[in-house]
């Protein structure tokens, strides 16, 4: 591996006796600050919603004003929903109350989350739950004003899905080729000599560009690995079943071993072919080694990807990592109309999900290792159409995990007041007062990753005062 | 190494093709030499006819002239879904231009006509009965270049069947509206999209109303925004040759937020065709979208520096806000582009894009040999579609790059194999796989109208990290889809319809039966066999490594002196042989 374990250099040099050298001594004691810390295990994972989260549909006002405030605006949606009935699920009486301990931080205004949402609700009161108001793209602080008298620079193809995903995961619109979960693998990488890269950037979800970085590619994690079907059923070898010559012959034919292109494309898809049979086996015989978990997933989408990376941390052993980062996600939420069709179901599946990924982590005894944060396109506007909303900028999101410092909201959940400065001029688009790198950095160095590191990775973080918003016990603190 | 190698054909095929051939050439002379010399020869002469000596063919012609199994078998897989060894055979010696002249004439298959009349004469509609429809189309429909264009249309206008999965007439209907219109102009499709039931359930326009002061509520903004970022203009300026115009070393965006505001109250009041605007006629799931004014916002309407009149009637409001949209310079750089992509190559070259560009802005092209398609009207789909496979660049046997080429959707090698061999029964209803994803492990991974989001399968702009391609900078739509887990689901998919142990349906039938005939008959000398599938499924490309295998997998099956033992053993070679070239990465790329 040709990764530069300095850590382990340092330790060899003070046993052939250097350690008396001042210099390096200091070195020692400061590796923290220039070096991504690579000690013990931990891991991040992102859940994403593609579409846009309608995230003032997650984040419900609990109180009488707020919850008339946000019916007034949404009177469409609300209605669809119900809202009046009694038995609506956006029914201020049926909204479960969360209690934030800095809520005096919000004037009386109080919160909660659907009845569909129970679950996190108790994660929440538990404290292994926290949510970041107000998180989306930006490149300086930015306001109404400031937006609309061009004096702020803004994120460009704002509203736009693919554009603003890629934005999310890279700071830069689609065809960017580097996310900043790569980015914070390849700094933890480069300090450790031992994690197999292979194995330390995870998706349960296609190609999307959050993890990919130089020097690190994402392992594409199927929830029932398994290898190529010809290379373990003998009777389509007909006469030759018996033949391991064949089977090895076909299994080099499947991975492109030895096979070479002039053409880059075919250059890309031998390689494929090679990872899909090695890796895969590998990733397989780990799995398969590993104990089953106890805890019980949904299998709901979200159930069965946050499952298979669960197993996988399992076995973290054998695949040989010590930082993780995984990719999940679904799709759904571009709820343009039908909101109320599809809102309660998928906070269902977002609910029982991270619960029973919560309960895997307890139960590996991972919980202080592993944090989980969502993403999503972008918010969506306060202001209905009907039955739905359209595309937004800012939104609220929530991180999870024993580490986290729960029960608590950090950002900001404005008011519902549309005319106020962190509102866009059309349709009540939220103006983020988090920037995602500010989110991420946050992440970042918890993950392990130094100042140096994190402004690297997070190449606008120098725009913002605040560095670390504070939802995470960080070693250094 | 993925070389270049000439072909070799059985001798058995051989023969054939050389005497075809032959022929071919001597009638092409005879009729050019008619043509060309019927000024200076007296035609009612009573002399004895001397045979003139062929005129050489125009420089034109002769690039275009399919005259290897190579060109021939390229020309098939980039207008079709690919062919078999006879479609190879008859298509060799051809010119190009002439059989594109005939896949644009040829008559068109449409799909709802059979559904309706079964749905009206009160038969049950298999929710699935489109994608059946167009699975059997892609595989053995004659109208091989427009089924191509329906599913490349399909890749870029998207709808999706997922929301709808209860709705087969809506999407029959939408699928024949891009039959309709795939050789026609893009103006006129981008019309009749707006109007069909599928695209206004897919983007939510389906009853959208005008905004309404006293609630505050707003016009769904969902198709405005992506009619113009997906189907016109995408977001930024782009030069002719689809590359983005920059100002000041930065991308010029075409619209914001208040364009989008403006546009979304022109597309508000369509709902489905009937007397009143929240229920529909019987038929009106597959009939074309009514408007209904007193839903239209009425109000003063202003995008991209049109304003349309308060007060001016829906369907007239649409048809101002396509017809200026589509003035949009970017209409032809962006839709060019994105079609080249779909049929020759994953990263077409500026120049290209800008040779096709200008056949879409001035809707005609005359081909290397003078041969001239289109109406003349801007946005020509058949110009367009011309430039694209007749570019001088495909045939005119200039090297290949190591930029060039396609990846090709996984549902273009599977149609390619199902052609190939000349599958029978061609049910796809019957066929679990074809119908419904498969599981994660045995999944082609792309079904026809299932794409998760109208932003297709893959983006245009997708660009692969950590890969040859990425670092080049070259765009690679098709490998937003390909990695491990996907990798080995195609492999295990192919396995079982090559070997025809898919699950179907209905037990007593048998459906996509391939015919191994040719295969078996060379099952027993492996190096033939592998020669014939080179040239059949990948134009000449398979490697040497590739070759190696295939041979050396082929004698470790014994084949048994018992006639029966041996025609088993025969098929067992067969389908290995088949298995193998499928999933050889030549297989995945067209060049």
């Amino acid at each position: 591996m040709a990764y530069i374990n300095r850590r382990r250099f340092l330790k060899s040099s003070s046993a052939m006796g250097f350690a008396a050298s001042a210099g390096l001594l200091t070195a020692l004691g400061q590796s923290k600050a220039f070096a991504a810390d690579v000690s013990g295990y931990k891991a991040l994972v992102c859940v994403f919603f593609k579409g846009g989260l309608d995230s003032m549909d997650l984040v419900l006002p609990k109180d009488m004003a707020s919850h008339d405030a946000l019916a007034a605006i949404r009177p469409g949606l609300f209605g669809s929903y119900g809202v009046g009935s009694g038995a609506s699920s956006r029914d201020r009486e049926n909204i479960l109350k969360i209690n934030p301990s800095n809520s005096g931080d919000f004037g009386g205004r109080e919160f909660g989350f659907a009845p569909e949402m129970s679950e996190l609700q108790s994660l929440f009161e538990a404290g292994d739950a926290a949510i970041i108001g107000n998180v989306g793209p930006l490149i300086e602080p930015t306001n109404r004003t400031t937006m609309d008298n061009f004096s702020a620079q803004i994120p460009e193809r704002l509203f736009s899905h693919n554009d603003q995903q890629s934005t999310w995961m890279s700071f830069g619109t689609e065809g960017t080729q580097s996310g900043w979960g790569g980015r914070f693998l390849e700094a933890s990488l480069k300090e450790d000599g031992v994690s197999n890269p292979i194995f330390s950037a995870i998706s349960t979800s296609g190609n999307d560009v959050f993890l990919s970085s130089d020097g690190v590619r994402q392992f594409s994690a199927s929830s029932n690995p398994e290898s190529a079907d010809i290379l373990r059923q003998k009777w389509r070898l007909g006469s030759g079943r018996n033949s391991d010559a064949a089977r090895a012959t076909i299994r080099d034919h499947l991975a492109s071993v030895g096979v070479t292109s002039q053409n880059l494309y075919g250059q890309d898809l031998i390689g494929v072919n090679g990872r899909a049979i090695e890796n895969v086996e590998a990733y397989k015989a780990a799995i398969e080694g590993g104990a089953a978990l106890n805890t019980v997933f949904p299998e709901s989408k979200l159930g069965v990807q946050l499952k298979t990376v669960a197993n996988t941390m399992a076995v973290r052993g054998a695949l040989n990592v010590r930082r993780q980062i995984f990719f999940v996600s679904i799709g759904g939420f571009d709820t343009h109309d039908s909101q109320k069709n599809s809102m309660p179901g998928l906070q269902a599946q977002i609910s029982t999900s991270i619960a029973a990924f919560q309960a895997a982590m307890v139960e590996l005894g991972l919980s202080e290792n592993v944090t989980l944060f969502t993403g999503s396109d972008f918010g969506r506007t306060a202001i209905d159409n009907g039955d739905g909303t359209d595309h937004g900028w800012g939104a609220h999101h929530l991180v999870v995990g024993g580490a986290v410092q729960g029960k608590r909201v950090y950002g900001q959940l404005p008011e519902y007041d549309l005319g106020a400065e962190t509102y866009t001029a059309s349709r009540g688009r939220l103006i983020p007062s988090v920037s995602v790198e500010q989110y991420a950095a946050t992440l970042g160095g918890w993950f392990g990753l130094d100042t140096n590191e994190l402004n690297e990775a997070l190449p606008n973080l120098q725009n913002f005062s605040q560095k670390d918003l504070g939802f995470l016990t960080s070693e250094t603190a | 190494m993925l070389n270049e190698d000439e072909a070799l054909l059985t001798a058995r095929r051989m023969t054939k093709t050389v005497i075809r051939l032959a022929t071919t050439s001597i009638a092409a002379a005879l009729l050019i030499s008619c043509g060309g010399s019927s000024s200076s020869s007296a035609p009612s002469s009573p002399v004895a006819v001397v045979v003139p000596p062929p005129a050489p063919p125009s420089p034109g012609q002769e690039s275009l002239t399919l005259d290897t199994p190579q060109k021939a078998a390229r020309f098939l897989s980039k207008t079709s879904f690919g062919g078999s060894l006879e479609q190879i055979e008859q298509t060799q010696g051809e010119l190009a231009s002439s059989l594109l002249k005939k896949e644009f004439q040829k008559s068109t298959r449409y799909i709802l006509p059979d559904l309706k009349q079964n749905y009206e004469a009160g038969e049950e509609i298999d929710n699935r009965a489109h994608a059946n429809a167009f699975w059997n189309a892609m595989v053995e429909a004659d109208d091989q270049l427009r089924q191509r264009m329906v599913f490349a249309l399909s890749q870029i206008v998207v709808t999706s069947d997922n929301p709808m999965g209860n709705k087969p007439l809506t999407n029959a209907q939408y699928i024949d509206t891009l039959s309709r219109h795939a050789f026609g102009n893009y103006k006129d499709l981008l019309k009749e999209v707006t109007y069909t039931p599928a695209m206004a359930n897919y983007l939510t326009y389906l009853r959208n109303r005008k905004g309404d002061p006293r609630t505050g509520r707003m016009p769904d903004e969902n198709y405005a925004r992506e009619f113009l970022q997906l189907f016109t203009t995408g977001l930024v300026e782009l030069n002719m040759d689809g590359t983005p115009k920059l100002v000041d070393g930065k991308a010029v965006e075409i619209f914001n937020n208040d364009d989008i505001v403006g546009l979304a109250k022109v597309f508000t009041g369509l709902s489905l065709k009937g007397s009143a605007f929240w229920t529909g006629d019987v038929d009106s799931e597959y009939s074309r979208l009514q408007m209904f004014e007193d839903k239209h916002s009425d109000l003063e309407k202003t995008f991209l520096g049109k304003t349309i009149e308060a007060g001016t009637a829906g369907d007239v409001a649409i048809d101002q806000a396509i017809d200026h949209i589509f003035e949009h310079p970017n209409l032809a750089p962006f839709i060019a582009r994105q079609l080249i992509q779909r049929f020759t190559a994953s990263h077409p070259s500026p120049d290209y894009v800008r040779r096709v560009a200008e056949a879409f802005e001035i809707g005609s092209y005359i081909s290397v040999d003078e041969t001239r398609f289109g109406t003349g009207q801007r946005g020509d789909l058949e110009a367009t579609l011309a430039a694209i496979l007749l570019d001088e660049k495909l045939y005119g046997g200039t090297a290949q790059t190591a930029e060039n080429g396609k990846v090709r959707e996984p549902v273009l090698r599977f149609v390619h194999w199902a052609r190939a061999f000349d599958v029978g029964n061609v049910m796809a209803d019957n066929e679990w796989w074809l119908l419904y994803n498969a599981g994660s492990n045995t999944r082609l991974g792309q079904q026809p109208f299932q794409s998760p989001s109208v932003f297709n399968f893959y983006r245009p702009g997708y660009i692969a990290p950590g890969t040859a391609t990425g670092d080049a900078g070259l765009t690679a739509p098709e490998l937003q889809i390909v990695n491990e887990g996907a990798a080995i689901g195609y492999a295990n998919f192919m396995l079982n319809f090559v070997f025809n142990t898919t699950p179907t349906r209905n037990d007593a039938i048998d459906s996509f039966i391939p015919d191994y005939t040719d295969e078996i008959a060379l099952a027993d000398e492996p190096e033939a066999l592998t020669d014939h599938l080179n040239s059949l499924l990948l134009g000449g490309r398979m490697s040497s490594v590739t070759k190696d295998r295939l041979v050396t997998v082929l004698n470790e099956i014994p084949i048994r002196t018992d006639p029966n033992d041996a025609a088993s053993d025969r098929l067992t070679r067969a389908s290995l042989a088949v298995y193998m070239a499928v999933t050889s990465p030549a297989f995945a790329l067209e060049l």
